[in-house]
């Protein structure tokens, strides 16, 4: 008898079942052709992470409790970034929550406790202290100093002397964190005589570079520098986000980690470890107290090989290191001792074979290979993988004393119409079986050998080839030029908040420096053009399984209203008795149903000759 | 003007006796998420292909339910146990054999009753579940007839309430005519800074105008400053005692009216009252059980898929999947309205959550399109709590009952109490 746990297995990998009929690869958008090196001009919104550092910041509430709970969640894209522009809209809940915050803010500056410390002057001349309030806080939050109408603006009730400071103050702190100003960060520039080029601000890229790379608002210091010109060079754009990620040490700021540890989280998807589940008789023990250990593992890994050491694609994925606590020590079975963990080779090495990725890229009862080898092709190698048809037809029987290798070989690799996808994603797959749906290793599958070798094909001469077993495999991905490119992209996507294949477009090809760490790498893309320049008529990416939202269906808009008739005037024709709670329709419907339902007492029908 | 934090701060503070902070005061049990469950009943199917995902986009049915996707899991594979066709409706919820129309009514109860008695035992609230209904039945006469429009039973048929107005008065009390509105804290202030606002805008817009996608973003951007509730109540209603506007729109119309209820013609209006209702209902803790039923399953009910064209829902069903995709997707709008009301700081949860995230709504059909009841389009949104998984899709192969029966484990409703669900759980779908 088929058990749940195996079909579970097999419909979860049809759902990635079958390729046919559907669309190929979109093709790169006109600006690659081009060789462009920038793309249009954007108002991009705060993402909710940007708006709490930016209200600590600019208030000096760092520790306190503003109403952060307030703000809603981001949407998340189709790439799982929660920073992408289309997605970033102003829905009325925001507009509520920061009406709601923007009142929270103000009751909280009116402390006296906190009153007295940030400004010390309300006690004194109160225009005086409303401009230097306005010429600090209010700039934090718009990323540049206000111009004299917009001071004029706010200043207008405090120098008619209509209201006291304190009442000023609530009013003013509602009125800047309800400002579009503050809400989007502006990268749209001037349009230039020749009506294509558009130059950026030199505000608007202190800004830009200052959420890029610590996830803050602009200093003054940085806002001047650019006023002064040393953020139009590449060097002087590079040297900037050095300063603001390394913060002049040998290690990062904790807004460049916390920002670089939320892109890996998403751009490999283990941030959804804490969220999944996996079948308690299978695996118990799986709880949320180990998936939070493997969170912390993961990042710790990010942490110490590519934010402390430095560490490139290369150490990313082939380290055989891991900083694990008790809890996850315990479920691997690592022997804790001081210092990292060094790894046994069966499970393989760096990022991609850690718990968390391997538990994520699972189903609830066992591995899966489709899965797995879906995560190489389109977040480490970028070849995008079209979406399962709707309707995946009839499942064959399960085969008793199988290995999943087997299953997904005679599901997949038997019908030609699922094995031109498949034949990319499972034998990735394949490479990574001896690593079980819980992230532990295993010598054998319900007591049978596990096949471990796969390949790579269709990425460039380097990188395809044959690998036996996980170490084998990430060894090969370390070696192929394919993944440092998709890692450029990626990160792009992040950095501009543009869907995957536009921001690719945009990627210096010169930022593509093998051997480079990552924190270097992200510090490159400094040096983008699209950093201080647009081009006015560039357009979004549209993909066709991403990109853009398809619209919703237009109304057939012809001014009339349609109805349905289903009756005729012959055949079976069913009408309510006189006094009846009810209509003819209703009689037609359901005393024609099937099965019938037709109350004596409510309906008659009669047959009527054609 | 009053914020809706200032104005929940006030009614906590002075401890007024109204329904509305009895309930509050009940539900803030120390060290448990205040856990609500939503049933709603969607009839007729939907087509396949326009109400599940294919990767992280949701199609047309299901699109205006999209930023709630990570709070959303969709459940496949799930087959209405002992009953099929619309004879599921009394089967959906109860877990009990209805084979025909003839059928007598379940002798068990169904999920919100067994859930509303286990949380009336440990946290009482002034109203241990709320049942609504927008033109359930096809006339007033038929209200609880024929197995149409009955999916609840406690074991007898539980009543539902089709009219807002009434809905509203019975649970909040009638408003007061003759009270004034409540004067804003300064009028002149607040619209200087609603121009200052206003004026920062059209600065914005003069910057972006060499950038007409940026240009939408900044006037769908201000015309939510400059009409607050967005023209469309989407703006969450909060916890207020302020009536609720597309309630008070209804009130001329079904004030002492039951039958007017039931008018097709004021069935979107009505709808809209409902979620409001139910809303406000859930979030301030009135009850943390609720159901909302729609249409009734041969219900020909017109759905003002666009702004000139209404399709009777039943008909529309038999006929294209493209018409009947317009009509589901009309109802997941009006879900989505419910699911902002809930997606606000609850203020029975210290912890931070939103109502949402403590909340479980069911959005299940009684069956198919072509009125099979195995694979019905089934999702729920929120995850009680934390204690459901959500953000995909389960691929499945179970039974209403197993879904029933690990909702009530979600919980915490001890296995006596649902027994009658069967033993079977859906596998993934506990956290």
């Amino acid at each position: 008898m088929r058990s749940n746990a195996l079909l579970i297995v097999l419909l979860a990998s049809c759902q990635s079942d079958g390729c046919q009929g559907q669309a190929e690869v979109p093709a790169a958008p006109d600006v690659c052709a081009l060789g462009n090196e920038v793309g249009r001009p954007l108002l991009r919104r705060l993402t909710r992470a940007e708006l709490e550092r930016t209200v600590d910041t600019a208030f000096g509430l760092h520790g306190e409790s503003w109403g952060q709970e307030l703000l809603p969640p981001d949407r998340a894209s189709q790439s799982g970034f929660p920073n992408q522009e289309d997605q970033l809209v102003v829905t009325a809940s925001l507009v509520q929550a920061m009406d709601d915050v923007g009142a929270s803010v103000a009751d909280t500056l009116l402390r006296p406790d906190l009153l007295d410390s940030i400004l010390p002057c309300h006690d004194e001349d109160a225009l005086a202290c409303a401009e230097a309030f306005l010429g600090t806080s209010a700039a934090w939050l718009y990323g540049r100093r206000l111009t004299p109408d917009e001071q004029g603006r706010y200043l207008a009730p405090i120098e008619a002397g209509d209201v006291a400071f304190e009442e000023w103050l609530h009013w003013s702190v509602r009125g800047l964190l309800r400002s579009p100003h503050m809400l989007w960060r502006s990268e749209l520039g001037t349009l230039q005589p020749d009506g294509e080029t558009v130059l950026l601000e030199p505000w608007e890229t202190a800004r830009d570079l200052a959420y890029a790379y610590s996830g803050e608002p602009p200093t003054t210091a940085l806002i001047e520098a650019a006023e002064r010109g040393e953020l139009s060079s590449e060097a002087g754009r590079q040297a900037a986000a050095r300063e603001l990620a390394t913060g002049g040490t040998q290690g990062v700021t904790d807004g460049f980690s916390s920002t670089f540890q939320d892109f890996t989280s998403r751009w490999l998807g283990y941030v959804a470890v804490t969220a999944i589940s996996k079948d308690p008789n299978s695996f118990p023990g799986f709880d949320r107290d180990l998936t939070e250990s493997m969170l912390a593992e993961t990042e710790a890994f990010v942490d110490e090989v590519v934010l402390n050491e430095g560490g490139g694609i290369t150490e990313l994925l082939t380290d055989d290191r891991t900083w694990v606590d008790p809890v996850a020590a315990e479920w691997y079975g690592h022997e804790l001792g001081a210092g990292p963990v060094l790894r046994d080779q069966d499970l393989g090495a760096g990022v991609l074979t850690l718990g968390a990725l391997m538990s994520v890229h699972s189903t609830a009862v066992a591995t899966s290979p489709t899965q797995r080898g879906m995560l190489v092709l389109e977040r480490l190698l970028c070849q995008d993988v079209p979406p399962p048809p709707a309707d995946i037809g009839e499942l064959p029987p399960v085969e008793e004393a199988e290995t999943t290798r087997e299953r997904y070989e005679d599901l997949h690799t038997a019908q030609p119409e699922c094995a031109q996808c498949h034949v990319r994603m499972d034998p990735i797959g394949f490479g990574m079986e001896h690593i079980d749906p819980v992230g532990r290793y295993r010598a054998t599958e319900n007591g049978h050998e596990i096949d471990a070798t796969g390949y790579l094909t269709d990425v460039s001469a380097v990188g395809d080839g044959t690998f036996d077993g996980a170490l084998e495999l990430v060894d090969l991905l370390a070696s192929t030029p394919d993944v440092d490119a998709c890692f450029a992209a990626y990160s792009a996507s992040w950095m501009w908040g543009l869907e995957r294949h536009e921001a690719d477009c945009l990627v210096d090809e010169r930022t593509l420096m093998r051997g480079s760490g990552l924190v270097d790498r992200w510090i490159d893309l400094a040096g983008s053009e699209h950093f201080v320049r647009r081009r006015a008529s560039a357009e979004p990416f549209v993909g066709t399984d991403g990109g853009v939202l398809p619209p919703p269906p237009d109304p057939m808009d012809d001014g009339t209203t349609t109805t349905t008739t289903t009756d005729d005037d012959c055949g079976t024709v069913c009408t309510a008795l006189p006094g009846a709670a009810t209509t003819d329709q209703w009689c037609e419907d359901n005393c024609l149903h099937d099965p019938p339902f037709c109350p004596e007492d409510l309906c008659v029908c009669e047959d009527v000759p054609c | 003007m009053l914020t809706r934090r200032a104005i929940l701060r006030g009614i906590l503070a002075t401890g007024a006796a109204s329904a509305l902070t009895r309930s509050r005061i009940a539900g803030a049990v120390a060290g448990s998420a205040p856990q609500r469950l939503v049933l709603i009943p969607s009839l007729n199917g939907a087509p396949q292909d326009a109400f599940w995902p294919s990767g992280a986009t949701f199609p047309d049915v299901t699109a205006p339910l999209q930023p709630w996707a990570d709070q959303i899991q969709f459940v496949q594979g799930v087959d209405i146990a002992g009953a099929w066709d619309h004879m599921a409706v009394r089967s959906m919820f109860t877990g009990a054999n209805i084979s025909s129309y003839e059928s007598p009514d379940p002798t068990t109860r169904s999920i919100d009753q067994v859930v509303a008695s286990h949380l009336a035992s440990i946290d009482p609230t002034a109203r241990a579940s709320v049942h609504l209904g927008a033109r359930p039945a096809e006339h007033e006469a038929f209200y609880q007839a024929f197995g149409r429009s009955t999916f609840f039973f406690d074991p007898s048929p539980v009543d539902y309430e089709a009219n807002p107005v009434t809905a509203y008065d019975d649970m909040f009390g009638r408003p007061d005519a003759d009270q004034p509105d409540p004067e804003p804290v300064d009028a002149a202030l607040e619209a200087q800074l609603n121009a200052l606002t206003l004026a920062e805008f059209d600065d914005l817009l003069d910057r972006a105008q060499h950038a007409p996608r940026e240009v939408t973003k900044l006037l769908d951007h201000r015309a939510l400053i400059a009409e607050p509730n967005g023209g469309d109540g989407l703006a969450p209603l909060g916890c207020s005692e302020d009536p609720i506007p597309s309630v008070e729109a209804l009130r001329s119309s079904l004030q002492g009216n039951t039958g007017a209820a039931y008018d097709a013609n004021l069935f979107p209006d009505i709808m809209d009252a409902q979620i409001d209702n139910l809303g406000r209902a859930l979030v301030c803790g009135l009850t943390r059980v609720a159901t909302l039923q729609y249409n009734s399953a041969d219900g020909n009910t017109p759905v003002p898929v666009s702004p000139t064209l209404s399709l009777p829902h039943h008909d529309t069903s038999h006929g294209s999947n493209a018409d009947f995709a317009m009509v589901q997707q009309w109802y997941a709008t009006k879900l989505a309205r419910l699911l902002t009301q809930l997606d606000v700081p609850d203020p029975l949860d210290s912890a931070g959550n939103t109502v949402l995230h403590n909340t479980v709504i069911l959005w299940m059909c009684e069956c198919n399109m072509g009125h099979s009841s195995n694979s019905v389009p089934c999702l729920y949104i929120g995850s009680a709590g934390g204690r459901l998984t959500s953000g995909g899709t389960l691929a499945t192969q179970t039974t209403n009952v197993a879904l029933l029966r690990t909702i009530c484990d979600a919980f915490g409703v001890p296995a006596q109490e649902s027994a009658h669900f069967g033993d079977a759980r859906v596998q993934g779908m506990l956290a």
